[in-house]
């Protein structure tokens, strides 16, 4: 008779408690039933646990599968999406260096057609101060010179004779 | 033909088929730790794999096998590394989910209640023993080992095993009586 028999015996209220020949030492009713109730309470909790890792862990396997395969694709396309963001943004900052260039560009051109617009205006500007000296002074050499031949004119009548014996004799 | 491998790997899956409930049920009442239980259950059949052309028969299969999964249970205690988990146990259970799982058999609800009760009682008593006073109490009561069997599967002399068991049992005793 194993233990379990005699315990099942205990259990069911039969007279044949024998713990003194069972146990180390005597052990009471009451503390041997609490022991088989514990024991019963294991074994059937180790079961369930021993079930449920096994199921636990064939459902795992196929999630682990699952998993792998989805971590996969994430990984290619977060390396799709870094790589593609990348050559985004070295073709943003190259059209953006381009258009900074060309601007540049053309505010130098723009420049230099004002710089070259100034100096035509002073140029000219220049051309027309030395025109105007000059009119001013042509037109002060013929003022003077209408006023000698109006000054000569002016030589009374009555003296042309010793004007002109002035011009003969050579004075 | 089969060759002598062969038979070798036919025989340890058939001991593994049969003992491996056991020896997890004993590491899971003993670190009361499912992961913990699952894990420690599978080194010790890797080592009993490893170890099996050097097995001689001179004990049980079962002996054997629990021996080895005493050890292991004492070297993770002993692993410094695990200390950690030692004092945290995330996944230890709470004192009362064993009992939990007491059948209910044909006993009244209050009956019932009683006896969760002193279930878990027992537990609580359990935690608190000694590594080497749990090992004995739960393959006595438990697994329900001769003294002899415990003996070999401790390492200890019978005189021991029983002094381990007298003390485990009065502390259980002495759990029981203080809550009446």
């Amino acid at each position: 008779m194993n233990f379990m028999e005699k315990i099942a015996k205990l259990a069911d209220g039969k007279p044949e408690w024998d713990g003194q020949k069972l146990e180390p030492e005597p052990l009471e009713p009451n503390l041997f039933e609490t022991l088989r109730d514990y024991r019963l309470s294991v074994h059937a909790w180790s079961d369930a646990e021993f079930t449920r890792s096994r199921r636990a862990f064939a459902y795992s396997s196929r999630r682990f599968a699952w998993r792998l395969a989805a971590g996969w694709a994430l990984s290619c396309v977060l390396v799709a999406g870094s790589v593609s963001a990348g050559i985004w943004d070295h073709h943003r900052r190259e059209a953006q260096a381009t258009a900074a260039r060309e601007a540049l560009h053309e505010r130098e051109v723009i420049e230099q057609r004002q710089q070259k617009q100034r100096q035509q205006a002073v140029s000219a500007l220049q051309s027309m101060q030395t025109q105007q000296k000059q009119q001013v002074r042509s037109s002060d050499e013929e003022l003077m010179a209408s006023v000698d031949s109006d000054v000569s004119r002016q030589v009374p009548t009555a003296m042309e004779p010793l004007a002109q014996l002035m011009v003969d004799d050579g004075r | 033909m089969a060759t002598a491998r062969e038979i070798a790997a036919e025989e340890f899956s058939a001991v593994v088929t049969k003992h491996r409930p056991q020896i997890f049920r004993f590491l899971l009442s003993s670190t009361r730790d499912v992961d913990l239980a699952e894990t420690l259950t599978q080194d010790c059949f890797l080592k009993a794999h490893r170890n099996w052309s050097s097995f001689r028969g001179e004990s049980t299969a079962m002996t054997w096998l629990m021996r080895i999964a005493i050890n292991l249970q004492k070297d993770h205690w002993r692993n410094r590394r695990m200390q950690f988990w030692r004092k945290t146990q995330t996944n230890a259970v709470e004192l009362d989910e064993a009992s939990d799982w007491l059948p209910s058999g044909e006993r009244s609800v209050e009956q019932q209640m009683l006896a969760k009760e002193r279930v878990e009682q027992v537990s609580k008593a359990v935690a608190g023993l000694s590594e080497r006073q749990r090992t004995v109490f739960l393959l006595r009561y438990v697994e329900e080992q001769e003294l002899s069997e415990i003996a070999r599967a401790t390492g200890l002399n019978e005189g021991t095993v029983k002094a381990h068991l007298s003390r485990a049992l009065a502390r259980v005793r002495a759990e029981l009586g203080g809550k009446r």
